[in-house]
């Protein structure tokens, strides 16, 4: 699974569509986790914990504005999951499919940032398999 | 017709999610013009051009004032949020973190449980989500699934990025105002300006309706107490 991440990271549509099609037969059990701990290590790499709502706020948007003009997400539910990435106070109140589209477009944003090098992603996906391994 | 405490809330509500959009939009606009600024800067190097210099400072007082819009935006959104929540407790969301107050004991522990492993804490409270709905785990899941892939989907089909600005946080049903798709992030911005004065415009007719029937009553009232005393006619030249 954490190939998956890895291909839709790197842009390889051809490589993300085959492991997709073998996910859609094998089964995607626990996904969400993995994703869910790329999503937390890729918002802690980019935003301090003390960032502020304002801070939050121009990330999604920039987030938003960089994304291809048919994709949208919800910017309430956005800036309210990666709140929740930064402060575990912060209750995690979005529905899953947004989840999803939030979460997604969250890492692509800021690991197809040229400044990550593959030794930064490759650390930061090790990190999230054991953490989702843990959870 | 009466305009009960619930209707006021209803429409106060309506303001505050218009004025969400319009921060976000007014931030996106700020990175639009951030964007513009270095691009304009790019093109600039090596030349003296007042023309590109003008287009720099342009593009730098653009972001300068969209940033202040938006604090002024957020911070009128925090004040509608402690109204509201004064006069209906519990109406409206706080999603400010609550700056300069003691911490809780729940946050507290909250904090520690960060401190010692954040991503397994995140984690649990994504599993716990998914556990408080009415669906099973596993429908849980596969909806996050669903809205990765289709996400992708659009990545891998759609056009590059762009400007398309569009206001995406809806009113209650009641008070929903129509939000058209624009194409530059200045009018997204102005539109939802239009769309909090819409809010507003209805919530200032509803508390003036009601101002309106007060004094009317106030005045019969008068009428039959003190009939002679002309107090209803310098009323009725006041203005709200």
């Amino acid at each position: 699974m954490v190939e998956y991440i890895r291909t839709m990271v790197k842009g390889d549509h051809e490589a993300n569509d085959r492991i997709e099609a073998e996910l859609d037969a094998q089964g995607w059990d626990n996904f969400p986790t993995l994703l869910g701990a790329v999503f937390y290590f890729s918002v802690n790499r980019r935003l301090s914990p003390k960032a502020t709502a304002g801070e939050i706020m121009l990330f999604v948007a920039e987030m938003r504005a960089a994304a291809p003009s048919g994709s949208q997400i919800d910017p309430t539910a956005a800036e309210k999951l990666v709140r929740a990435a930064l402060d575990p106070s912060i209750d995690i109140s979005v529905e899953p499919q947004m989840v999803g589209r939030i979460q997604g477009m969250t890492i692509l944003h800021i690991l197809s940032n040229p400044e990550v090098t593959d030794q930064d992603l490759e650390t930061l996906l090790a990190n999230s398999v054991d953490a989702s391994n843990q959870a | 017709m009466t305009a009960s405490v619930g209707d006021v809330v209803a429409q106060l509500r309506a303001v505050l999610e218009s004025l969400d959009a319009a921060v976000v939009t007014a931030l996106r606009a700020q990175a639009d013009a951030d964007q513009a600024k270095a691009h304009f800067t790019e093109v600039a190097t090596g030349t003296d051009h007042s023309k590109i210099r003008a287009a720099v400072t342009a593009s730098q007082t653009a972001s300068e004032k969209v940033a202040r819009y938006a604090r002024l935006l957020a911070k009128a959104n925090e004040s509608l949020t402690i109204y509201l929540n004064t006069i209906a407790p519990g109406s409206a969301p706080t999603h400010q973190a609550s700056d300069g107050t003691a911490p809780s004991g729940e946050r507290l522990v909250a904090e520690a449980e960060n401190a010692s492993s954040g991503v397994a804490a995140f984690l649990r409270r994504q599993v716990k989500k998914a556990d408080d709905t009415q669906d099973t785990l596993k429908q849980v899941e596969q909806a996050v699934t669903t809205g990765l892939k289709e996400l992708l989907r659009e990545y891998k089909e759609g056009p590059g990025p762009t400007a398309n600005t569009t206001a995406t946080t809806s009113p209650g049903a009641d008070t929903q105002v129509a939000r058209p798709t624009v194409d530059h992030p200045v009018a997204g911005v102005v539109m939802a300006v239009g769309a909090v004065a819409v809010g507003t415009k209805g919530l200032w007719n509803m508390i003036k309706k009601r101002r309106e029937r007060k004094h009317d009553e106030d005045q019969a009232r008068d009428g039959r107490v003190h009939p002679d005393d002309g107090e209803g006619g310098s009323r009725s030249q006041r203005s709200d």
